[in-house]
């Protein structure tokens, strides 16, 4: 009897918290995840043109408390030329096997309160964690706002010398310096879990 | 303007011919001067001896212009520097990025622990206000605010927005501007309360995200964030203006302003930018640079990518110019220059260096430029002079058929009477409506010449520089020479603002006239002059061959800037310098142009000078005490360094010991050496120059004083006399009284010879001895009688025998005493008796003494059969020697003279301290006499 009352309290309360933070399910700005974003990258290389893309970035946007991040699995990266590119993409460039991931997170630099759909320009300050370097970057992106989610799309150039990735003269002819980074997301508002 | 002698103008041709390919390597605006082995510097300071404090992620690297020194913790490593600050007392604080602080006290670092809070995220910024007030920006916790004891967090509530604080800065009127990426933070107080105001775009600023904000001295408050450049703050509508709108050079790190209107910023991607009066220019390197440092001699330092140290030089900066080679320089109001040359007329815009040729309808080899209001005034070499307005481009031409004295104007000066020509066929004044020329070929006084140039003076009148001729002073009808210059080619002629009269001649001398006469001005290699110039404050700028000197109004030499700073031969072009509304000086040397920045009083104008090092006896002399040297601690050594970035090779030094020489010696070692020093006071002087001149130089001195050695000390001497006196004293005094007690001894004993001769033939005693003798012989004893006669002639040899001797062994005593005893006992008979029981012992008595004392005993004593007097002797002891008798007086006392005892007594007093004893009782009169040694007796 008295565990029956304990879970009925429990079940209104969290009802009642639910409808306070949902309280007519207009709110827009929110939470919102993606587990299939986009990255690309492309290394305009005087003699090579090496283009790769991962559709698995993992991301988490908090428009409410203006945070972020991303994380990508180096080994996700698809579409190189050969499987030798890719093969030097991980293992010697960025030492897959001791770096897997590489993260992008921090905080959005707006005073946008993304209270209407729209499409909203914002910069982006985060810590960058590329072959275990950790570097400050700001990016530019924008956000489109919708009932239904937000598009991400943003781009950034990583000058190789930033995070110790350091190319064999041999090949320095074949991969950029500096290499262009692309995001874009789809991303849904977090689903609340059922009570 | 070319200079030259009184040679034809074809010579002059073969000059400027001659001088036409010269090319002059292009002077960098800013080099690499150093790699720091820390890597990137992102934090830099400059201490008082003007060594470079760099921080970096591997830690704090200090340069002094030749090399790099990491500065390093015994107890810790303290990681990561992210900020290096000195405060208002010259203490140096450094802030780490894991958010520790330490200071530098006394050359040692200690760790600064800020009250109750634990920062744990790394500081990004230092500003002191005043002693107390220390502020702490941190990435990552907000601004901390130290007061005293107390410190305070603000971040958050206390309306900082955001806890990643980049950069912050402390303006003069107390404020704390903090650069977050929330906009540019302002900490003021508001009668003890601390309030902030945050500036984003609704204030001006191009971007929120402020990544740097400097104030200048004047209290401009400069800041530049992710994007839209630098902007200024303006504090009478507290808005934020971007100096160049439409900035296209990306994120700026760092920011520092120069105080004179140069604002310099560090950029991500394009190296320096220099911004002037809204105007850009960017510099080398162009790539990142993450901090700027300005330093004491006004060099800019730049910290860039891998550690690299770029400096440039700021008083002074040389534009190289391919278009003309000019010859003559006019500032304009709107920071035009105009530059007249071989070619003809130019506009320069110094700001974005653009060059535009103005087409006249004539040739024009411009030597002189004057800008009077809207009129150019250009004087030519052959075709005169010529009158351009600049808003409606009218073009006037003066020549000789206008009354023009020459066509070759070499120079053209205003004061209220009009305009004043110096040509080669002398002086004429131009009045400036009507044009109207005055010429001035027959002056008394003045003698025909070529004039190279006419300076109206101030107070009135104008001075005339004459070829090969001399100075003269034209007043009206007349031109006084000025005789300290003699006939000297007179190259140009210049009043500073305080009046004074600069003169430069051919031969390389530099004149200066204050009240009175010339007098010659120190040179230096920069010699000969062919321009001078000067700034509002009295400092006068001279232009030279080789180098260009700043001279301070008092006439010192203040600043040279020569071949170390990228100057080159200059081209010898008389007279053309101008001074802009910025204070700027300008000078036309062919392809180059100068840009000279007005002298700063703050400017260090010589190289500093810092002991670093003191050695006795080859070590360091560490924590002691320099003015207790030992007197073999006499070999010093001193190690010294300075600093002058802008000619490292040219510094030189000068040491002298004072207290040991007061000559300075000069050297180019940076150590100084003095062996074997002798004990005293020293004063080590040091000091560091500029190839030899050392006016302007600091001294670092350093005090010590090596002492005597202890036996040299005065107060050992001074005791050691005092010691050698009381012990020559003493031994004078022993002897004295040594030598008065042989002298007593002496006395006494010629008075006991005395008396014991006197006693001996006493009367008495020769008229008992005959009166006995007789007896012996009337009754027939012959036999005793010659026995008697015999003992009596032993006594009286004995004593004669005896009486010179100190003392006499104790038997041999006895003997005497025996003899005596016989002679009397003839006399009494039975009425005396004596007992001798003394043992045969090695004692010693003084002589006669025994014989005294019985015979004292005789004298004084009744005898007779019924009460004989018992006289006994005997040892007591082994100490004395007793003479003792029984007491029966004489009822009529013998005549006496009393000093038998007395006698004797003074004797042993002499000899010993121990003394004769004389003891009378009722029944006894003793006499203790004490047994000596013969030692005893070494007088």
């Amino acid at each position: 009897m008295r565990n029956r009352i304990t879970i009925l309290l429990g079940i209104i309360s969290l009802g009642l918290f639910a409808s306070w933070v949902h309280p007519d399910g207009e709110e827009l700005p929110g939470t919102f995840i993606t587990r299939t974003g986009n990255i690309a990258l492309i290394s305009e290389a005087p003699l090579e043109i090496i283009q790769a893309n991962s559709p698995k970035l993992y991301g988490i946007v908090d428009l409410i408390n203006k945070k972020f991040a991303f994380s990508v699995h180096v080994t996700s990266f698809e579409g190189f030329k050969s499987s030798l590119q890719r093969d030097h993409f991980r293992e010697k460039f960025l030492e897959s096997g001791r770096f897997p991931k590489a993260t992008f997170q921090g905080k959005l630099i707006t005073s946008e309160l993304f209270n209407k759909p729209g499409t909203y320009a914002v910069r982006a300050k985060g810590t960058l964690d590329i072959h275990g370097v950790k570097k400050e970057r700001i990016v530019n992106g924008t956000i489109n706002l919708t009932r239904e989610g937000i598009i991400l799309d943003a781009a950034l150039k990583i000058p190789l010398i930033d995070h110790d990735i350091t190319i064999p003269t041999i090949v320095n002819q074949k991969i950029a310096k500096e290499i262009q980074i692309t995001i874009q997301a789809d991303m849904k508002k977090e689903k609340k879990k059922k009570p | 303007m070319r200079p030259f002698r009184q040679h034809s103008i074809n010579c002059l041709w073969l000059i400027v011919l001659a001088l036409v390919g010269q090319t002059h390597a292009q002077q960098p605006f800013i080099q690499k001067q150093a790699s720091c082995p820390g890597g990137v510097i992102t934090t830099m300071d400059q201490d008082n001896f003007g060594i470079i404090l760099a921080g970096t992620r591997r830690g704090l690297y200090q340069f002094d212009g030749m090399g790099w020194e990491k500065i390093q913790l015994d107890t810790l490593d303290w990681g990561e520097v992210s900020v290096v600050k000195k405060d208002p007392s010259s203490v140096f604080w450094i802030g780490t990025g894991s958010g520790r602080l330490f200071y530098r006290e006394e050359g040692e670092w200690k760790e600064e622990i800020p009250g109750d809070y634990v920062i744990e995220s790394a500081i990004t910024g230092l500003e002191f206000d005043g002693d107390s007030s220390m502020w702490i920006s941190t990435y990552g916790a907000g601004i901390f605010l130290k007061q005293g004891d107390k410190i305070t967090n603000l971040r958050g509530e206390q309306g900082i927005p955001d806890d990643q604080v980049y950069q912050i800065a402390l303006d003069p009127k107390g404020r704390l501007w903090a650069a977050t990426d929330a906009g540019l933070v302002c900490c003021f107080w508001n009668e003890n309360n601390l309030l902030t105001k945050t500036y984003t775009n609704k204030d001006g600023l191009p971007d929120i995200i402020t990544f740097a904000v400097s104030a200048s001295p004047d209290g401009t408050i400069y800041t530049a964030g992710f994007e839209g450049g630098v902007s200024a703050y303006n504090a009478d509508n507290e808005r934020f203006t971007p100096l160049i709108p439409n900035w296209e050079l990306g994120s700026v790190r760092a920011i520092v302003a120069q105080g004179d209107g140069r604002i310099y910023a560090g950029t991500e991607s394009h190296g320096v930018c220099r911004i002037f009066n809204n105007h850009l220019s960017s510099f080398e390197p162009s790539e990142r640079v993450t901090a700027l440092l300005i330093d004491q001699e006004q060099n800019l330092w730049a910290a860039a990518r891998g550690g690299d140290l770029y400096r440039a030089f700021t008083p002074i900066e040389i534009l190289d110019i391919v278009k003309t080679r000019a010859q003559a320089i006019a500032a304009s109001d709107n920071d035009l220059l105009w530059i007249g040359g071989t070619e003809g007329l130019y506009s320069f815009n110094p700001a974005n260096n653009q060059f535009a040729k103005i087409s006249f309808p004539f040739d024009m080899h411009i030597i002189s430029l004057l800008k009077v209001g809207d009129t150019l005034w250009i004087g030519t070499f052959g075709e005169g002079l010529f009158l351009w307005n600049m808003q409606t481009k009218a073009l006037v031409k003066i020549h000789t058929e206008n009354g023009l004295p020459d066509n070759n104007v070499l120079s053209i000066n205003l004061d209220k009477q009009g305009i004043w020509l110096a040509t080669l066929g002398g002086v004429a004044l131009v009045d400036r409506k009507t044009t109207m020329i005055t010429s001035f070929k027959e002056v008394e006084g003045l003698p025909q010449s070529y004039i190279y140039q006419v300076l109206p003076d101030r107070r009135g009148g104008a001075w005339v520089a004459t070829d090969g001729k001399g100075l003269f002073f034209l007043n009206k009808t007349k031109a006084i020479k000025s005789e300290e210059l003699g006939d000297k080619t007179i190259y140009s002629v210049y009043q500073a603002s305080n009046n004074d009269i600069w003169a430069a001649t051919e031969d390389g001398e530099l004149y200066k006239q204050g009240v009175e006469q010339f007098t010659k001005m120190e040179t230096g290699s920069a010699a000969p002059f062919t321009g001078i110039e000067g700034d509002q404050n009295g400092n006068v700028f001279a232009i030279g061959k080789t180098a260009c000197n700043w001279y301070q109004p008092s006439g010192g030499l203040a600043l040279s800037f020569s071949e170390y700073h990228g100057l080159g031969p200059l081209e010898r072009n008389l007279n053309a310098s101008t001074i802009d509304q910025q204070g700027r000086i300008w000078v036309a040397a062919g392809e180059q142009i100068l840009c000279v920045w007005p002298l700063k009083k703050k400017q260090r104008l010589a190289p500093s000078i810092q002991l670093k090092r003191v050695n006795i006896l080859l070590e360091s002399i560490g924590e002691r005490d320099p003015l207790k040297l030992a007197y073999n601690e006499n070999h010093l050594s001193f190690e010294y360094l300075s600093s002058w970035f802008q000619a490292p090779e040219a510094v030189t030094y000068r040491h002298r010991l004072v207290g040991y020489n007061m000559d300075w010696v000069q050297s180019l070692n940076t150590e100084a050496i003095y062996p074997k020093l002798t004990p005293g006071n020293y004063s080590f002087e040091v000091q560091a120059g500029v190839n030899g001149d050392f006016r302007h130089s600091e001294t670092d001195s350093f005090n010590f004083k090596i002492h005597l050695p202890w036996w040299r000390e005065p107060w050992f001497i001074s005791a050691a006399l005092i010691s050698l006196g009381l012990l020559v004293w003493f031994i004078l005094d022993v002897r004295e009284k040594r030598l008065k007690k042989i002298a007593e001894l002496e006395q006494e004993k010629i008075t006991f010879q005395l008396e014991t001769l006197r006693q001996q033939i006493n009367p008495h005693f020769l008229f008992n001895s005959l009166n006995t003798l007789l007896d012996m012989v009337e009754e027939g004893h012959q036999k005793e009688a010659v026995i008697y006669i015999e003992r009596l002639s032993d006594l009286f040899r004995n004593v004669l025998t005896h009486r010179h001797q100190t003392l006499i062994s104790l038997s041999e005593e006895i003997a005497l005493a025996k003899d005596f005893y016989q002679l009397q006992k003839h006399r009494f008979g039975a009425k005396l008796k004596i007992s001798i029981d003394v043992p045969d012992t090695d004692y010693f008595v003084p002589p006669l003494t025994t014989q005294l004392l019985v015979e004292n005993a005789i004298k004084h004593n009744e005898a007779s059969r019924s009460m004989p007097l018992m006289i006994e002797l005997f040892i007591e002891n082994e100490e004395k020697l007793i003479v003792r008798n029984n007491l029966q007086e004489r009822r009529t006392p013998a005549s006496s003279t009393g000093t038998g005892l007395h006698n004797i007594k003074s004797r042993y007093k002499v000899l010993t301290s121990e003394v004769v004893e004389i003891i009378k009782d009722d029944s006894f009169f003793t006499v203790k006499v004490p047994l000596l040694k013969e030692h005893d007796a070494a007088l």
